[in-house]
């Protein structure tokens, strides 16, 4: 009688047992298509079948087993930090490149070209004023858009400290939420087999991944030490260590929480395309735009004094003048110069075009770093073009890399249908026989309870 | 990204968002006709192409002042050609006025037909061009004499300067393009000193005196000689500018080829690779949609 009530026991408790890995199933199903859901097993445990000493044997449930696997996920991450760099570096890169025109009748080009056909044009008449105002005029457009393309990197520039202030709030904000998740770690050990807990914290860590380098270690009780460029920590067991960015300066900083300069140690991810296009590209951009406002006016300005004006003077004031701390390409502007003041004439021949000839040629000198104005703005356009295509050639591998890394992840731990409706099979059986089992156990010790009535 | 599908779709969607950037640049191109609007389109070819466009904006305007330098010269021919008539006709005259048989009054008359002729080569001094006086040399906003018979001499000094105009010439050499009025009708040579022949001309028959008329008579066929010299120099100038406008005409095309050949787009094979993306797009969404939608929830009772 008394193995009746412990096998009636255990058969109820195998039915507990298949209710709970139904509930499982069911957390499996509904959350097929949750971000960072890793698919959870049952563990049953036979219990020991003695008999002889009271043992009816059985099975229980010994807890959830986590398909996640830490390979799969580190190598998602490392891949959506190769992706984040490039895409960053792409989008911005993007923005920049209508700068640089290219079509030749607008922007610097068009303005160059302008400009010089003015000259060329004085060459025929060079004691015309309506064509020496035209040249000024002409003038004042170029130096306008120097003005234009050195306005528009200088926003460029704005544009990269905005999103890199963003994305350090972004990691700021996203190494809070992992802390929280610590905290409900260390404070209740249970929860460190939370599949919903642990699907959170899969998901910040790969939204983590794509704004820098980082290497997250987790420890014992489940928690997440998070270093960036694998030096910098910036979050361990119930503390974060906030980043900060100092865009102040001429080069944009990043500082740990103690405010000490990190930036060199920082090698992918979002922050790190923002941190080159701040304090690497575009300045280099902006440098070399500067340097050709500065030749430039320099050579006209210089071909101009060695000259006379319409009187046989020599002129009094340079057509084109710069502030080269400022930058040369912003400052650029012309002198208020009356038609006449121009000195397009020879000293030795005043009233001819000795000089206008001379400035007609500008085009094709080789007047920096031997090559035309045209060739040297053409060579910036290009090293843009080349940076952005090679950011976008990137964006398309490392996207792709980013899907199979997931795709290979998914495999390993992705919720199949297929296999938890089998499942769901399987246990149906396994409790309906149970409940079965139960069944004829009452039964049987119901006859038994009526021999002893 | 979006995070709620899957790894392998996550990889499809991918694939089709590059296939749908090439079809929007192939498309670009047959619409527009341009393979390089942008640098990255081809890094390689910009600076190239930039220096293309500058050497053609360069050659065009070299060909409108081209054009606009031999509207001057072809007046300044036409002028030394008038010069040549006009100095002939003052031969004539000369040579008829210096026949024993003229009288004075005849002469005097001679004389009066002279002066017109001065006073219209003078006026062949002051030729204007779009607002330029030709022959004043390089100060071309003046005339470059005045002329009144009344005084002694009739015209003015020289009120303009050398010449050193130059215009450019698409080979990059420089054509010298004008001579000033002091050099062909005032020139420091008497021999051919135009204004000074006629004067002298006019002069002589004034005083009715025969030795002075031959002695005036002397220099002239040197100074037609000089003024054919003159004209034979702005034939010269047509000539060359007539080589520069075709060599310029003849780069300009070069260098729209050049330019064509750097960013234009090849439309057939545009199209042909709109077609092929086109179909692959085709194929990735059928074969997408075909996948099956069904798992084994859907057969249980």
């Amino acid at each position: 009688m008394g193995s009746l009530m412990v096998s009636l026991r255990n058969a109820a408790g195998s039915m507990g047992a298949f209710e709970r890995a139904m509930g499982v199933v069911q957390s499996n199903v509904t959350n097929a298509t949750t971000p960072g859901y890793a698919r959870q097993r049952v563990e049953f445990q036979s219990q020991r079948i003695q008999p002889e000493l009271g043992l009816a044997g059985g099975v229980t449930w010994s807890g959830t087993m986590d398909s996640r696997n830490a390979f799969a996920e580190s190598n998602v991450r490392r891949r959506a930090s190769e992706y984040g760099a490039a895409d960053e570096m792409a989008t911005q890169l993007k923005r920049m490149e209508p700068l640089f025109d290219i079509s030749g009748d607008s922007g610097l080009p068009g303005a160059l070209t302008n400009l010089v056909e003015a000259f060329s044009a004085l060459t025929v008449s060079p004691n015309d004023n309506a064509m020496r105002q035209t040249a000024i005029d002409r003038a004042t457009q170029l130096a306008d858009s120097f003005h234009a393309l050195s306005n528009g990197l200088g926003e460029a520039l704005h544009t990269v400290d905005r999103s890199l202030t963003d994305q350090v709030n972004t990691i700021n904000s996203t190494v809070a939420k992992i802390v929280e998740i610590n905290r409900e770690f260390r404070s209740d050990a249970r929860a460190v087999s939370d599949a919903g807990l642990q699907a959170r914290l899969a998901t910040l860590q790969e939204d983590l991944s794509e704004s820098g380098d980082f290497t997250i270690l987790t420890a014992e009780d489940g928690s997440s030490t998070i270093f960036l460029g694998g030096q910098v920590m910036v979050a361990g067991g119930d503390k974060a260590y906030p980043l900060s960015v100092d865009t102040s300066g001429g080069q944009a900083r990043l500082l740990d929480s103690q405010g000490r300069d990190i930036t060199d140690k920082v090698s992918g991810g979002r922050v790190s395309s923002l941190l080159t296009l701040r304090n690497s590209t575009i300045p280099q951009h902006q440098a070399e735009i500067d340097r050709m406002a500065q030749v430039l006016a320099d050579t006209v300005n210089t071909t101009l004094s060695g000259g006379v004006d319409s009187t046989g003077q020599p002129p009094a004031q340079n057509l084109f003048e710069y502030d080269s701390t400022q930058g040369a390409a912003r400052t650029l502007r012309t002198n208020s110069l009356q038609p006449g003041n121009l000195a397009l004439a020879d000293s030795t021949a005043p009233g001819g075009n000795g000089v206008a000839l001379k400035l007609a040629d500008l085009s094709k000198a080789k007047s920096i770093d031997g090559l035309t104005f045209s060739e040297f703005y053409g060579n910036r356009a290009s090293a843009l073009g080349l940076q952005l295509q090679i950011a976008e050639e990137h964006v398309n591998t490392k996207s792709q890399l980013v899907a199979q890394a997931r795709q290979l992840r998914d495999e390993v731990q992705q919720v199949d249908l297929n296999e938890e409706a089998i499942l769901i099979i399987q246990y149906q059986r396994g409790y309906q026989a149970s409940a079965k089992l139960v069944q004829t156990l009452d039964e049987m010790t119901e006859i038994a309870l009526g021999l002893l009535r | 990204m979006i995070r709620s599908i899957d790894g392998n779709t996550d990889l499809y969607l991918d694939t089709l968002r590059q296939i749908n950037a090439r079809m929007s640049k192939a498309q670009s191109e047959v619409s527009g006709g341009k393979r390089v609007e942008a640098p990255s389109d081809d890094p390689a070819a910009i600076a190239n192409l930039m220096q293309v466009r500058t050497d053609l904006a360069r050659m065009t305007q070299i060909g409108t002042n081209l054009d606009r330098v031999r509207s001057e010269v072809d007046s300044a021919e036409g002028a030394m050609q008038s010069a040549v008539k006009m100095f002939d006709e003052v031969r004539t005259l000369g040579l008829s006025a210096s026949n024993s048989e003229q009288t004075a009054v005849s002469r005097a008359s001679v004389a009066e037909q002279v002066g017109t002729l001065l006073q219209r080569m003078a006026a062949l001094a002051n030729t204007q061009v779009a607002g330029r006086f030709i022959f004043s040399g390089d100060s071309d906003q003046g005339a470059a004499y005045s002329i009144d018979l009344q005084q002694n001499p009739p015209w003015t000094s020289y009120q303009g300067t050398a010449s050193s105009r130059q215009v450019a010439h698409p080979n990059g050499g420089m054509i010298a393009v004008a001579r000033d009025a002091q050099t062909i009708f005032e020139n420091p040579d008497p021999a051919k000193n135009v204004f000074q022949a006629m004067e002298d001309l006019r002069q002589a028959l004034i005083s009715n005196d025969t030795d002075a008329i031959q002695a005036a008579l002397a220099p002239l066929p040197g100074i037609s000689d000089h003024i054919n010299s003159m004209l034979s120099f702005y034939g010269n100038v047509q000539s060359r500018l007539e080589d520069a406008v075709n060599t310029s005409s003849k780069e300009q095309v070069r260098l729209k080829a050049d330019r064509g050949r750097l960013e234009d787009a090849d439309p057939a094979q545009a199209i042909l690779d709109l077609t092929q993306l086109k179909y692959s797009q085709q194929a990735a969404l059928e074969v997408r949609s075909k996948v099956g939608k069904t798992s084994l929830f859907d057969y249980m009772g």
